[in-house]
């Protein structure tokens, strides 16, 4: 009984992580809260759902058709943000992304109504035993995919040169442009991208989750969650507070009543800005 | 304008206002009358927003929970006491100013963007307690609240003008009160720079707590209103996250941190808006969230800013 509730929090704190990462990079870099990101999510779902209903498209094949539209997105938004003052940048690109969100969301509802929809696949049903717990294999499959998709994001982090440009460009903006780093470039791609981590992980989430245009701000606060919880910044640290978020949104929709499964990301997101503001890694790692 | 022919201008508005349902019939004209009724809240929410986010410069994400909780006191004291909505109205304030100390106490503590985030967890939080406790609030089913009389006049479209109305006004006036005393200079300080105030010796704490508080109070009326008139709320309703962004956008909009800047914003953004909701639910955000974003980016001080920037 435990087993299974850890594990099935365990297989959805993978996908929560994609989208956590994407939010971390671009807070790192930027210092901008992205009110967008959970809207990525949501197009990442709708596009996940047109191109199977149309092209019998796989949702995990479809990121990599709908993976260029949100690189170019995301530095479309970055280009919008990018002219503020530095000073005024943190408030001004919270109401502006928060504005952007709005529209997408709206928008997404007078397209394809409020309905709720979600991606049938032909194994869609079709379980799979571990350690005695049942597991949907949509589900096996979006989170094993999440994991390779994080884990070759820490490793684009630390052995490129492109990844390094972007970590050193969060250490100190000036600095790296000493280095030879090309700042405005770099964080733009790093916005590219961290939409680009969004619109994946909404792939990825399509079989398994239902999608309607405002879902978005469901995923931004659990993203924030985890951000603050992993530390900001931080892959791996978003990693693992995707995953203490799964595990304690299982244990909480069982123990305590259902509804409790939504309040307990924004007590963790409240608890850790208030008693570790710096994160449960305490803002030592790097990457 | 100088600040006492201010108030001037604005008894005398809100007093030739007044007559308008002596003009137009509310039977007659239903429609108008519900338009100017959403204009006033709107008027009263975004002074609300502005006088926290515009004076004080503390973004608040979290307003949804004071209309909320004001919407709430209300209708539970309706419910449970048979208290006519009328009578409850004061409470409504006052209960979201009670919430507004508990909130303050977490996220007062927080600054920048993780004040607006957890202002917005905290109304969620809030939202989701009221949900839960079922016994006390009946949970999703939600409170009717029957039409009563006010002083033995029926309840028409044009007494809800009127008494929405002078909310509105009161709030304007708080707002120019705050505005022309000590207290704005300290809200601008604490605003601009929160380490350089309190390194001048100013309690940033205190006064960001007043501002929230004053916030809190007008918003927890406009719930108390909306309640009234709807006589109807569940938790859906009561906080929606809609009553938080149309402030900041009709505030933005008009000129955030100015007196009229929230007055000039809903005026011209709310008949459009309400106009394009009748198309289609919603259809106002789109419109609401290009204009939020266009104003954000290339116009921060908003229409205020523009006209002051040409009166120079």
């Amino acid at each position: 009984m435990l087993i299974s509730i850890v594990i099935n929090g365990l297989l959805i704190g993978c996908i929560y992580s994609l989208i956590a990462v994407g939010l971390t990079v671009i807070f790192g870099v930027m210092r901008i809260i992205n009110m967008f990101h959970g809207d990525a999510v949501m197009l990442g779902m709708y596009a996940a759902y047109f191109l199977h209903e149309k092209y019998g498209l796989s949702p995990y094949v479809a990121t990599i058709v709908t993976a260029p539209i949100f690189l170019a997105a995301g530095m479309a938004i970055y280009k919008i943000l990018a002219p503020i003052p530095p000073k005024q940048r943190e408030m001004s690109s919270l109401i502006i992304t928060l504005g952007i969100s709005f529209v997408t969301a709206t928008t997404a509802m007078l397209l394809w109504t409020a309905d709720y929809r979600t991606v049938n696949l032909s194994y869609s049903q079709e379980v799979f035993d571990l350690l005695g717990t049942r597991i949907g294999y949509p589900a096996l499959i979006s989170s094993i995919f999440s994991l390779l998709l994080i884990g070759g994001f820490y490793l684009f982090m630390t052995k490129t040169f492109l990844g390094m440009s972007i970590r050193a460009t969060a250490i100190d903006p000036t600095t790296a442009s000493l280095y030879g780093v090309n700042v405005k470039i770099t964080s733009m791609v790093t916005f590219g991208i961290g939409l680009v981590l969004a619109g994946v992980a909404g792939a990825v989430l399509s079989p398994i989750f239902y999608m309607y245009p405002f879902v978005g701000s469901n995923f931004v606060i659990k993203a924030f969650t985890i951000v603050v919880l992993g530390g900001m910044g931080s892959v791996t640290g978003a990693l693992i507070g995707g995953l203490l978020l799964g595990v304690s949104e299982a244990l909480a929709s069982t123990f305590l009543e259902y509804s409790m499964k939504d309040i307990i990301a924004f007590l963790i997101f409240l608890g850790v800005l208030i008693f570790k503001p710096s994160g449960l890694l305490g803002g030592r790692s790097r990457v | 304008m100088k600040s006492s022919k201010a108030y001037i201008a604005l008894l005398v508005a809100v007093l030739l206002l007044s007559l308008l349902p002596l003009l137009m019939s509310s039977e007659k004209h239903k429609y108008l009358y519900d338009v100017l009724f959403t204009l006033n809240i709107l008027i009263l929410l975004s002074v609300s927003w502005n006088i926290l986010g515009g004076f004080a410069g503390q973004v608040s994400f979290g307003h949804a929970g004071f209309v909320g909780m004001g919407a709430y006191a209300v209708a539970l004291l309706h419910h449970h006491l048979q208290l006519s909505p009328w009578v409850a109205m004061p409470f409504s304030g006052i209960t979201a100013v009670i919430g507004a100390m508990l909130i303050g106490s977490i996220a007062l503590n927080l600054r920048g963007p993780f004040f607006a985030l957890s202002t917005l967890a905290l109304a969620e939080v809030t939202k989701l307690i009221v949900e839960g406790w079922r016994g006390f609030t009946m949970g999703t089913q939600g409170i009717v609240i029957a039409q009563t009389e006010l002083l033995g006049i029926k309840t028409t479209g044009g007494l809800y003008f009127i008494i929405t109305l002078w909310a509105a006004g009161f709030a304007l006036l708080i707002s120019l009160l705050i505005k022309n005393s000590r207290y704005n200079y300290y809200f601008l300080a604490v605003g601009e720079n929160e380490d350089a105030a309190i390194a001048v010796g100013i309690n940033a704490r205190k006064y960001k707590l007043y501002a929230l508080l004053v916030s809190a109070f007008l918003a927890g009326l406009a719930g108390g209103l909306i309640v009234a008139h709807t006589g109807f709320v569940d938790p859906e309703s009561g906080f929606d996250m809609v009553r938080t962004v149309e402030p900041i956008f009709i505030t933005i909009v008009g000129g955030m941190g100015t007196v009229f800047g929230p007055l000039i914003g809903a005026i011209l953004l709310v008949p459009a808006g309400e106009y394009l909701r009748t198309e289609f639910t919603k259809a106002h955000l789109l419109f609401y969230g290009v204009l939020l974003v266009v104003f954000a980016r290339f116009m921060p001080r908003g229409i205020m800013g523009f006209f002051r920037r040409i009166g120079k």
